[in-house]
């Protein structure tokens, strides 16, 4: 089975793997010989597949120590749960798809027309619900003991240095965008953003039900920033990234000595050093023409060219000022991938590198 | 409540039941987390250890039985059971005399209770009266009318109290009169059983008998009850003065070692099994009178591991071999402990904990390991190229190569830089070449021409002249019996003469063998007759050798010739080879061009002096030897002083699999210095480069202790090991001794006197048998001298020390000239009074002259009618008869050698002052008083003593012996 390993050691390599879980994803979604995967049938083999993975894994050492860390069980869990309301959204969504295709209601107008009561079924079956929880909590605690460590030492750093579990996706992000990008302005953004939706999107199809026909440019979206995004650098921050902050495949040995290269480079270096052969100009503001120029392009030209061609729809619904704002949210969710992508396969380090300002992009 | 004709969701009695299941699995959940933070893995360790000390004491319980004297004991019960008998012939007045007591009981209450009572008011009316009289108050005359009232009270209440107790000292006594003294016997009764009653009750404590007992045990052991009074404890020492460095804050140690160790400080468990052996050596450790209690110094001082865990695993202890690990993998599921900084030492390197607290003494007291390992480290030199607290200052360990051409030649050298045991096998200069690392033919090819080049750079580098011709030719045999008799091999070895490996004192200077082969005769001859003219810092001293002697040993040290198969030579020179080599270390510090500019330059020789330069400074040979050229430049490897705190993970495994420990790094790094290169890409240059030393893994394990000593952690000073005065005299003095290796002759300070093996030896080739030599050999080797300091008077010793003669003039083997300063001297001095505790540096001389009767007293003492001193003491230049093992120092020189004080001492107990000494008795310690002869000063032995003492500081003259 070792060829298996390496198989899974080699995929999850995040070039290969992100772009396996871009493809996958938008298959998935749009992709309509798939939707017999929003069956029940499909979770359960999905699900029946992903506890084997799992379990098989559970044999190799090096995969047993990472997954099974205190820290990282309830990572574990979450993929699984996470993984399981994705696919429940779905696949009552489709449900109810089919239903109004059929020009019936959804199901949960069915619902809401059923009289339950508070007591006792409502507030009972809370009650159980957290009696069952806290046997739980109490039983995990006996297992699984805090997961304390030796003396905090600031001369000596745990390797790798982690943030909580919540906070990987952040901390993944630092590698790519400066600090103040990266822990500021995007998750600054996220929020921003999040708070927005409802005034970008008055779309009313879809509220109280699942649905995914009547919302799929939405729902896409956000699962794309979510799944794609979110969830999958933390799974990255947590579980592929080793000592010294280098990826390690989930059944490689975490070696503190692995030396990978690391030689980045600015945009402003291989537009005029490799490609005019000239030296780095001494005013930034030349050095950096380029840099600014495309970065202003991203949030102008693409808006501009978008609007009039494949977003011609969208422009149209929600007006000038909507419009903006929608893509440049979506421009810098966007961006993070192509700044991954562009360090991964380009050792791009920053598009605009302005040392002198403290201002990198 | 709903309308009964309302419809659920669910049904309601499905909900209950699963209520209930989830109720009871709730309230299980709980009870387990209760259980399962109770239930700590001591608590058995606690109970098996009662059962053990219950054992113990059932034990010692049915030995003090049997030893109470059961006569006795029955006597006193027989005299109680006539108390009984009396007391029930006697019942009437017996209950008369109860009625009395119980009446007198009741007034000896009343009186004492009025007293005391009458007794503070009487302290609060004096109070305040003295307030008012001092406030001038005109209330004070009626308050003073009070105290009187109430003193006179008082006296009134004392008097009816002594009488009630009068009373009932007089009921007791007529009980007593009538049926005899019950109370009394109780108490012998007592006396004679308390070592039974003792145990018993701790029999009781430990092993409860009967079901409520017992029931008992488990209620006040019970989850949650357990808070007021448990049997079942954590037992910790609360450390005060010994604090732990947690990174931001400094926290006490607290050791809960002893919560499982129950036994570590208690005597009677040394053969039980851990945990709850007796630790060793109590004297030493634990003991509260010892230098190290428990209580002041705790447990992870010396152990590590984590102060406060109470379980196997969270303390971090750490196996000390396999064995021992593949044990507790099974008894303990034992793993090293993750995140852990500072797990247990195995118990091998256990001495290295001694060092933070005894910081600045040449041995640690008891620390053999360490002490061994201390040695070795100065031996081989470690600190010539490893930065070492504790190891400044000291001389470079190996030779100057400053005249080398005055010594040997290149022919010589290059073998012997390249492979030192083929030609010497015991030496201690470690080897470079042809190690694990350095081994491939590309290699050697390679380093063949680095050694050319330091051969090269060393003969040049060098003074220019040499020594004279030898003035004659010598006698190897007669060179032979001077070696092995004046003393040489105190400090040399040659492997032809030994029998068994020669201890580390015999290898201080360098193994002789091959040294035909190695040095010229000219340097050997001016060598060994002033060692200081070649080599001014050397330890070597001056044997006062006549030129014939020198000669000689020359002729005989000629003869010792290198090991069949090895040649002198040197490698072919590769110039192609030559010049990448040269080149590679050039481009490592200059431009490609001034590279080519600088070869072309060059002359062959010169490049392969560059090469030599180079590689002298990358091995860095300089570390142990002085080098032309290097006088100044810095060692080139790693410090060592906090090797001992150095985070593992700093350290390079490569691909080696051995335990992650430090110690198990140092313990492979010193057994073979390339491992860690294994399995790597370097370049030469890149490669690891410490050297093989020659030791055996005894040393390689007392040599790791010591590296490990050196931590960070410095112990307060409260707990450190603090020299007075005495002890640093004694400490300086023990610096020079092991500079000179004065052990290797003498016995001094408990060890030493190596030499005498190699005396016995030769009295066995002169036809001894094996044990006679052994106890002969003691006699013809140099003397003991722990007692020096008490011995002999100041200004001999230092005279002595300056420029020695001989005091005991049938040895062959001589007290060598050291070429001590007045410094040293006077360091050597204080240390041996110290060592003594006699008084440095001078004493009150008895008062002379002496009256006449008394040094005639003395005369006949020593004569042969009685003691006969002269049958094999010398006297001046009269030499005693017989063989000359039985010879003894010239009493001559005793007015000017020995203190009054000694003589007096030594006359009456030589065996006290210098035990196995030959001088007898004559005065038995046993019974003193009647030991002398009766018929000399009255009988009186002391006066005897003084007389032979003042007799012996008539004889010779004040300037003899000096």
């Amino acid at each position: 089975m070792q060829w298996f390993k390496s198989a899974v050691d080699w995929l999850c390599n995040p070039p290969i793997l992100f772009t396996l879980i871009f493809i996958v994803f938008f298959l998935a979604y749009l992709w309509k010989k798939l939707t017999w995967l929003w069956t029940p049938r499909a979770c359960v083999v999905i699900f029946l597949a992903g506890g084997l993975f799992v379990a098989y894994g559970l044999t190799d050492p090096n995969f047993r120590a990472i997954v099974t860390k205190p820290d990282n069980v309830p990572i574990v869990g979450m993929l699984f749960l996470t993984g399981f309301f994705s696919w429940l959204s779905m696949y009552l969504g489709t449900r109810n798809d089919a239903r109004i295709g059929k020009n019936l209601p959804p199901e949960e107008k069915l619902e809401s027309e059923i009289k339950i009561l508070v007591w006792p079924d409502l507030v009972y079956t809370e009650f159980l619900c957290m009696i069952l929880w806290s046997v739980l909590l109490i039983i995990w605690s006996i297992y699984l003991k805090a997961p304390i460590e030796e003396p905090a030492n600031p001369a000596k750093t745990p390797n790798p240095s982690k943030a909580p579990w919540y906070f990987l996706g952040l901390q993944e992000m630092l590698v790519y965008y400066d600090p103040w990008i990266a822990g500021v302005l995007l998750p600054g953004l996220i929020i921003v953003g999040l708070m927005a939706l409802p005034y970008i999107d008055p779309n009313k199809k879809g509220n109280g039900y699942y649905t995914f026909a009547e919302r799929k440019w939405e729902i896409l979206t956000f699962q794309f920033g979510y799944l794609v995004l979110w969830v999958m650098m933390i799974i990255t921050g947590t579980f592929f990234r080793g000592p010294n902050q280098n990826f390690f495949g989930p059944f490689e040995r975490w070696d503190v000595h692995k030396v990978v290269p690391l030689s980045n480079i600015n945009l402003s270096e291989v537009f005029w050093v490799k490609m005019l052969n000239l030296g780095l100009p001494g005013n930034w503001l030349v050095r950096e023409g380029l840099g600014i120029i495309l970065v202003l392009a991203y949030f102008t030209v693409i808006p501009m060219f978008l609007g009039r061609t494949l977003f011609k729809r969208f422009f149209e619904k929600m007006g000038m000022v909507r419009f903006q704002i929608l893509m440049f949210l979506l421009l810098c969710m966007v961006s993070l991938p192509i700044k991954m992508y562009l360090r991964w396969l380009f050792n791009m380090h920053y598009v605009v590198a302005i040392p002198e300002y403290f201002f990198n992009i | 409540m709903p309308a009964k004709n309302e419809e659920y969701a669910r049904s309601v009695p499905l909900l209950n039941m699963v209520f209930a299941l989830c109720s009871l699995g709730l309230l299980l959940g709980t009870l387990w987390m209760v259980w399962d933070d109770y239930y700590r893995s001591w608590r058995p360790v606690q109970r098996q250890f009662q059962a053990l000390t219950a054992k113990h004491t059932e034990e010692a319980l049915r030995q003090a039985e049997q030893a109470v004297n059961q006569e006795e004991l029955k006597k006193i019960q027989e005299e109680l059971q006539a108390v009984e008998t009396r007391s029930k012939e006697k019942r009437k007045q017996l209950d008369e005399l109860n009625e009395k007591r119980k009446r007198n009981t009741v007034r000896v209450y009343i009186t004492d209770t009025n007293f005391k009572n009458t007794k503070s008011v009487f302290d609060a009316v004096r109070f305040a009266y003295e307030e008012l009289a001092h406030q001038h108050s005109p209330r004070a005359a009626k308050k003073l009318e009070e105290l009187h009232e109430v003193q006179k009270k008082l006296t009134e209440y004392k008097l009816a109290n002594d009488q009630a107790l009068t009373e009932q000292a007089e009921i007791k006594k007529q009980t007593e009169a009538l049926v005899g003294d019950r109370a009394g016997l109780d108490m012998k009764r007592q006396d004679l059983l308390a070592a039974v009653d003792r145990l018993q009750k701790k029999l009781d404590a430990v092993a409860p008998k009967g079901l409520v007992m017992r029931a008992f045990e488990h209620v006040r052991n019970a989850p949650l009850l357990d808070f007021m009074a448990p049997d079942l404890k954590v037992q910790q020492v609360v450390l005060d003065n010994q604090n732990k460095d947690i990174n931001f804050v400094t926290i006490p140690r607290v050791d809960r070692c002893q919560t499982c160790h129950l036994g570590a400080d208690q005597a009677g468990y040394e053969n039980d099994p851990q945990p709850f052996t007796t630790h060793p050596q109590q004297e030493i450790y634990l003991a509260s009178k010892s230098p190290h209690p428990v209580d002041k110094v705790g447990c992870t001082v010396c152990h590590r591991g984590l102060d406060r865990a109470t379980d196997f695993l969270d303390a971090a202890h750490w196996p000390d071999s396999p064995e021992q690990q593949a044990q507790w993998v099974k008894s303990h599921d034992w793993h090293p402990k993750e995140h852990e900084t500072s797990p247990m030492l195995p118990s091998r390197f256990i001495e290295s904990s001694c060092l933070p607290c005894h910081q600045g003494v040449v041995h640690i007291p008891d620390a053999k390991k360490w002490n061994h390992g201390k040695d070795l480290v100065e031996r081989v030199g470690c600190y010539g190229c490893h930065k070492m607290k504790g190891f400044e200052g000291l001389r470079k360990a190996g030779p100057p190569l400053t005249r080398l051409t005055w010594k040997t030649d290149p022919q010589w050298a290059y073998p012997w830089i390249e492979n030192p045991p083929a030609f010497r096998p015991a030496t201690w200069m470690p080897r470079f070449f042809g190690l694990s690392n350095n081994s491939s033919p590309a290699d050697v090819a390679r380093t063949q021409q680095e050694i050319r080049g330091m051969v090269t750079y060393l003969f040049e580098k060098t003074e220019p002249g040499g020594f004279p011709k030898l003035p004659g030719t010598g006698d190897p045999p007669r060179g032979e019996k001077l070696v092995t008799s004046v003393g040489c091999l105190g400090c040399h070895a040659v492997a032809r003469l030994e029998k068994s490996p020669p201890s580390l004192r015999r290898r201080f200077g360098p193994n002789l063998d091959g040294i035909g082969s190695k040095a010229k005769p000219e340097w050997i001859y001016a060598w060994v007759k002033d060692p200081k003219a070649y080599f001014p810092e050397t330890r070597m001293p001056n044997m006062r050798l006549t030129d014939r002697e020198a000669l000689d040993i020359t002729a005989y040290l000629e003869t010792l010739k290198a090991p069949e198969g090895w040649k002198p030579g040197i490698a072919e020179a590769d110039p192609k080879l030559q010049d990448e080599l040269v080149k590679d270390q050039m481009r490592a510090r200059m431009m490609e061009e001034e590279v080519e500019a600088k070869m072309a330059s060059m002359s062959e020789h010169e490049k392969e002096l560059y090469l030599g330069q180079r590689m002298i400074t990358r091995y860095g040979c300089f570390g142990c030897h002085l080098i032309q050229g290097f006088e100044t430049t810095p060692p080139i490897g790693t410090e060592l002083s906090e090797e001992g705190s150095k985070e593992v993970d700093r350290l390079d495994f490569g691909f080696v699999h051995i335990p992650e420990t430090r110690q198990d790094w140092i313990t492979e790094k010193l057994k073979n210095p390339r491992i860690f290169d294994e399995g790597k890409v370097k370049s030469p240059d890149e490669k690891l480069k410490m050297p093989l030393f020659n030791l055996t893994p005894e040393e390689r394990e007392a040599v790791v202790t010591v590296i490990l000593s050196m931590v960070k952690e410095k112990p307060q000073m409260a707990s450190t090991y603090l020299l007075d005065s005495r002890h640093k005299a004694l400490e300086a003095g023990r610096r020079l001794v092991q500079e000179h290796n004065c052990q290797g002759c003498h016995l001094l300070d408990g060890e030493g006197q190596d030499i005498r093996v190699t005396i016995a030896r030769q009295l066995m080739e002169e036809g001894l048998g094996e044990e006679e030599a052994d106890s002969r050999a003691v006699a013809f080797s140099p003397p003991y001298i722990t007692g020096e300091g008490a011995r002999v008077r100041s200004d001999w010793l230092f005279r002595f020390l300056k420029d020695p003669t001989p005091i005991r003039p049938w040895l062959s083997v001589r007290m060598p000239t050291f070429g001590f300063t007045d410094e040293e001297n006077n360091t050597l001095l204080k240390y041996f009074t110290a060592l003594s505790q006699s008084d440095f540096p001078f004493e009150t001389p008895p008062v002379q002259p002496f009256p006449p009767a008394e040094i005639a007293a003395g005369k006949k003492l020593t004569s042969t009618d009685y003691f006969n001193c002269f049958s094999c003491h010398q006297q001046g230049a009269r030499k005693p008869e017989g063989d000359p093992s039985g010879w003894a120092p010239d009493l001559a020189l005793a007015r000017s050698r020995l203190r009054p004080a000694w003589i007096e001492d030594w006359i009456k107990d030589p065996q006290k002052l210098y035990p196995g000494t030959k001088m007898p008795s004559y005065f038995d310690p046993g019974s003193f008083e009647t030991s002398g002869p009766d018929d000399v000063l009255g009988g009186d032995e002391n006066k005897q003593i003084q007389a032979m003492r003042d007799y012996l500081l008539t004889l010779g003259s004040d300037r003899s012996g000096s």
